[in-house]
């Protein structure tokens, strides 16, 4: 029995269609009710579904086998996972974005608004740029347009949610994907299993 | 009752036990940073002055206390480290072979630590990899720096498509990327490992590290143990503290290694001494999840007892039960519920007899 975490939402979902298709399906994830759980026994497979922030966690500790994880989230929070595949699923990038025409004075220190303290801050870091690191659980957009950043640091899909408030991406930071992971010890003692899941996945891709 | 299991596994080998004390002269620890895992050390001043540390760790202690001479020994200590931004107190078993670091010696050392699991769980796995082949590899790359770093973090992580992405970049020769997932792809009892990373070795050193790990291989199979050791090459933690071969141990349903150690000549290096060491650590404190069977009861019988009750009585029928194996708490009504949860409760009266609770 291989334990999955799933992110909640439309990733997840989608992971999920390539994990049925790859020959691990479960009818019982599409019931609307309030199960926490899925399991197929013949398939040897059980679903479940987290917070995608937390994914990670689940996966690192073993309570899940793998995992499907944003990049974003194993660059945030680094868990000790294997990363073995890209699923190459919900893609976009890390980025810094900011008023259309922003000038970055280097006598200033630099005020990023992010979900990504780690990400952005390790991104300053390695251009030696001196930063105050805002951290922000949500609408991190509207930081910039009420002042209470230079910039943010976030994710950009379409960047029409930046358009509409005047924001433009300023630079790409890293590109994002989703990540199938794999928790080490799992990996060791159910090898057959994993890499199974992991071949059938590459070939649905 | 598993300390001393180990305990006598380690004497069967000949390994002499190593006692120390909990504190040590924090200039060990000080001029020995680099062989440290992260983290802060607990000091504070002696008596006459000088400046002491609780040990964070034992093998420093015992390579201090080494005078160049062959050594076997064993230790169970407490160490303390800072661990998510408290300092906690750590229950340790580990071995230490220090001397002329031959294969025998290091199998030896592998065995012990197989055999410790091994004491724990028959579905124990023991990974093992070598850092001398996979630096030798990295050379022939012209892996420096910051590059050598990020390929070793993805290396760690099993991470294809992280190795893909340099290739794309231009930061790793196609060639080289293709050698690296090979490298990753391998996990395989420790002989049949060895056959694939032979296609991968390109120099000497890579070549001499594959050799030596051969000559282990086949001295651990007269050891009886094979097919649980399996070579692992994405163990590369702390690749400047070790230099040969390094491995990790792991129990079912423990999601983090349990034991952990390897060959480490650079320490007595530096400390001026010429011998070569080897050893291994049990982290006794991840072990509980494995004996997790946790209690459900503080007491088999909570014997509870009114104002008026014959405490002379009520004491020797509480011993009674006892001696008939029953934990018994005795607890005096309050009209409160009792704090603690026991298997039965039972109301003292006079002429209540042991059948009634026993049965």
């Amino acid at each position: 029995m291989i334990n999955v975490a799933l992110p909640k939402g439309r990733l997840g979902e989608t992971a999920y269609e390539t994990l049925a298709a790859a020959g691990y399906d479960c009818p019982a994830i599409l019931e609307k009710n309030r199960k926490l759980t899925f399991e197929n026994l013949e398939k040897g497979v059980r679903y479940f579904w987290v917070k995608p922030s937390d994914v990670s966690i689940y996966v690192e500790r073993g309570a899940a086998d793998v995992g499907i994880a944003g990049r974003d989230i194993l660059l945030e929070y680094r868990p000790d996972v294997y990363e073995l595949l890209d699923l190459k699923l919900g893609r976009c990038r890390m980025c810094v974005a900011g008023p259309e025409d922003f000038y970055d004075d280097p006598n200033k220190t630099l005020r990023v608004a992010t979900k990504f303290p780690h990400i952005a801050g390790e991104y300053y870091e390695s251009r030696s740029r001196d930063i105050d690191i805002i951290k922000l659980n949500g609408s991190i957009e509207l930081a910039p347009i009420l002042g209470l950043s230079d910039v943010i640091v976030d994710i950009v899909e379409t960047g029409k949610t930046l358009l509409e408030n005047h924001l433009a991406p300023l630079e790409t930071i890293v590109d994002i994907s989703a990540r199938f992971i794999c928790n080490k010890v799992s990996y060791k003692f159910k090898h057959q299993e994993v890499l199974r899941m992991r071949d059938a996945l590459e070939k649905n891709l | 009752m598993l300390k001393e299991q180990l305990n006598q596994l380690y004497e069967e080998y000949g390994y002499r036990k190593f006692r120390m004390s909990k504190f040590e002269d924090y200039d060990l620890y000080a001029q020995n940073k680099d062989f440290l895992k992260k983290g802060h050390i607990i000091t504070f001043t002696d008596g006459d002055g000088s400046l002491k540390a609780l040990k964070p760790d034992i093998t420093l202690s015992i390579m201090k206390n080494n005078s160049g001479d062959s050594e076997k020994v064993y230790y169970n200590e407490n160490v303390y480290r800072e661990t998510g931004g408290t300092f906690r107190e750590i229950l340790q078993v580990g071995v230490e072979s220090v001397g002329q670091i031959d294969p025998y010696a290091e199998a030896e050392v592998i065995v012990l630590a197989a055999k410790s699991l091994r004491t724990i769980s028959e579905d124990y796995v023991l990974d093992l990899s070598d850092v001398s082949f996979v630096g030798g590899l990295l050379d022939c790359m012209g892996l420096t720096g910051i590059r050598r770093e990020r390929v070793l973090a993805l290396l760690a992580q099993k991470n294809v498509p992280g190795i893909q992405a340099m290739a794309g970049q231009g930061e790793l020769q196609r060639r080289d990327a293709d050698d690296l997932v090979q490298l990753m792809e391998i996990y395989a009892p420790l002989k049949e490992g060895i056959a694939q990373a032979g296609a991968l070795a390109r120099n000497n050193a890579s070549w001499e590290a594959l050799r030596q790990l051969s000559v282990t291989a086949s001295i651990l199979e007269s050891f009886g143990l094979n097919g649980q050791v399996r070579l692992d090459f994405s163990l590369v933690n702390s690749m400047d503290y070790y230099n040969g071969v390094i491995f990790q141990g792991f129990l079912p349903k423990i999601p983090f290694p349990v034991l952990s150690g390897g060959r480490y000549d650079n320490l007595p290096r530096k400390m001026g001494k010429e011998v070569g060491a080897i050893g291994f650590a049990l982290y006794m404190g991840r072990l509980e999840q494995f004996f997790g069977q946790e209690r459900q009861y503080d007491a088999d019988v909570l014997l509870t007892y009114g104002p008026d009750a014959d405490l002379v009585k009520l004491a020797a029928f509480a011993e009674r039960l006892r001696q008939e194996g029953r934990s018994v708490r005795c607890e005096r009504e309050t009209g409160q519920p009792c704090p603690v949860r026991c298997r039965k409760k039972v109301r003292y009266t006079d002429g209540i007899g042991p059948e009634e609770v026993l049965a």
